[in-house]
């Protein structure tokens, strides 16, 4: 093994030695307390989000992981978010007593998950990093001895297992095509092979779209997101969509051309009843972590808008949007979390009158990540936005984009509605717990940056580009 | 040697099979069942086009599914028996507390 491997591959061993300390910690002979054990999990997390830098790009792995800049962004994006994310565990009052080993470790080894999904350029590996990011999600999802959370989890298990089946025989049948497993081998396959390739590749889109909850597979989406304490729902909801998002893109944009071309009409149709049932489903919503995931499924069809337009140009702004809509839902779920009550999480969309004049610092968080999810300048949703629906035009599905901005105008009334009852007058104050400081930290980092990449959306366009 | 289509065919059966177990049964422990079958039906497939093939990612890749599902099963099966130990529910259409809230009732 020469020195390069070992520097690749240094996040991935953090993570593992990471999630089997803090496992062990368990059995240390005094009681480790919370907060250090939450010292230990960051530790681990920041280490590794600083190991990704030394990284040297680009570098095959072995032909199993591919470490490019792409790679290194979103490594770090899922390294620090997942820190964001024990930070915001560490104060939830309703699983308080609970963060303890287990949970932290199997938030280490979901992120593990995730780096090598986004690193992955064999579908082996691609399979294993899926898996290792879906399971630890069921446990984490029914973390609350409650009948819903158990619901939850099991709901989960049972459509991730289905995915995760469609995916494998999606996976068998590429190879049974080509007789490779390799991504880029598989790029350059000849045409007499391709029927069966794009059969393969359509079912590995069902799982795919199952994690990604497109429609018709989003039936799990609303219970799991009302199930999961919130911090785990911000876990799910940004980092862990986006890592499958991710794959998705370098299987099909940059692999398997050929094949994301002939699948631009299937796209098309995904993208379009993703938007409209997403968005007329979250309209009367009350419950607000269920209104919160029917808008995701419709943002997930946003960005298929972007991929369906079939260029560079494309692919770009569905980068974007996708590094774009992991911050805004952290930053959406963060505040969830820090308005908890004691034993549950606020769920119907009444309990939030006036909170936003009670607490100004998470209600104008609140604001600028709704106004983000609804598409308003000065944020980063609006460019995002502006992007996907630009390359669409440039491609030539006008109607797509006239499609998705009708959509957009449907949902500024659901997202308006919630920032209406957030800063309504307030009627009393029942038992509230106060939010902690470092969930306030993260909440105003995430709206900073929602502003900063939408005012100077440039730079981090450059960096995309090269991809 | 067995044609590389009679293998793929047997194997689709075998997805199918266990798609079908999946959607029409609604005993928990029944679904899982048909999740393993829908897996049996990719493992069949990577076999026999190892076998085509002439080389080991296909075998590769069932020892990595074997091991991946197994673990995902382990969990699944723990979270059924949780529901059964402390609900008594074994039926999927006994797990109703989550569904959407058009009225908002003040509760």
């Amino acid at each position: 093994m020469r020195s390069t491997d070992l520097i690749s591959l240094a996040p991935f061993f953090l993570l593992i030695s990471g999630g089997l300390t803090v496992l062990m910690l368990g059995i240390w002979p005094q009681r480790v307390s919370t907060r250090s054990l939450t010292a230990v999990t960051m530790a681990f997390l920041l280490l590794s989000a600083v190991a990704t830098l030394f990284w040297k790009t680009p570098f095959e792995m072995s032909s199993m992981l591919v470490i490019d800049d792409m790679s290194r962004l979103f490594t770090l994006l899922f390294m620090l978010s997942a820190a964001a994310i024990v930070t915001i565990s560490y104060r939830y009052a309703p699983t308080r007593n609970e963060i303890r080993e287990e949970y932290l470790s199997l938030i280490l080894f979901a992120t593990l998950g995730m780096t090598m999904l986004v690193t992955s350029r064999n579908l082996v590996s691609a399979f294993v990093g899926l898996e290792i990011l879906a399971v630890p999600l069921y446990a984490l999802i029914a973390w609350k001895r409650e009948q819903s959370a158990i619901e939850g989890g099991i709901k989960y298990a049972v459509l991730a297992g289905f995915a995760a089946a469609f995916f494998l025989y999606g996976v068998a049948l590429a190879y049974a095509s080509a007789g490779t497993l390799d991504l880029v081998a598989l790029g350059s396959v000849t045409t007499d092979e391709r029927l069966l390739l794009s059969v393969a590749v359509i079912l590995m889109l069902v799982g795919i779209g199952f994690k990604l909850a497109l429609v018709p597979f989003h039936m799990w989406a609303p219970d799991i997101y009302q199930a999961a304490p919130a911090p785990i729902t911000a876990l799910f909801a940004s980092i862990a969509k986006i890592a499958v998002l991710m794959f998705l893109i370098r299987l099909l944009c940059l692999q398997l051309q050929h094949i994301w071309e002939a699948l631009l009409p299937l796209l098309w149709i995904l993208a379009v009843i993703s938007m409209i049932a997403g968005n007329l489903l979250a309209l009367h919503q009350q419950n607000l972590k269920r209104l919160l995931a029917y808008s995701s499924i419709a943002h997930l069809g946003y960005i298929l808008v972007a991929l369906a337009a079939g260029t560079a140009l494309g692919r770009d702004a569905a980068i974007y949007y996708a590094l774009t809509y992991a911050l805004m839902n952290l930053g959406v779920f963060a505040v969830v979390a820090a308005f908890s009550l004691p034993h549950q999480d606020r769920q119907d969309l009444k309990e939030y009158r006036g909170l936003g004049r009670h607490y100004p610092v998470l209600g104008i968080a609140m604001g600028v990540c709704l106004l983000a999810l609804a598409g308003l300048p000065p944020t980063a949703g609006f460019v995002a936005k502006l992007l996907a629906f630009g390359a669409a035009i440039e491609a030539g599905h006008i109607m797509l984009a006239i499609i998705a901005v009708i959509n957009t105008a449907l949902a500024f009334y659901y997202y308006l509605r919630i920032l209406v009852v957030l800063y309504s007058e307030e009627k009393r104050e029942q038992n509230v717990t106060q939010p902690s400081q470092g969930t306030s930290a993260i909440v105003v980092v995430v709206s900073l940056l929602l502003v900063g990449l939408g005012t100077f959306p440039e730079r981090m366009l450059m960096i995309i580009g090269t991809f | 040697m067995i044609p590389l289509s009679h293998s793929l065919i047997i194997a689709a059966l075998l997805f199918t099979l266990g798609l079908a177990v999946v959607l029409l049964r609604r005993e928990l422990l029944f679904i899982l069942m048909g999740l393993e079958v829908m897996f049996n039906g990719a493992a069949l497939t990577a076999i026999a086009a190892g076998q085509y093939w002439d080389n080991a990612d296909g075998q590769v890749l069932t020892i990595f599914l074997m091991t991946v599902t197994a673990a995902e099963l382990v969990v699944a099966l723990i979270l059924v028996w949780l529901a059964f130990d402390r609900f008594k529910v074994v039926r999927a259409e006994a797990l109703t507390q989550l569904k959407d809230d058009m009225e908002g009732d003040s509760s």
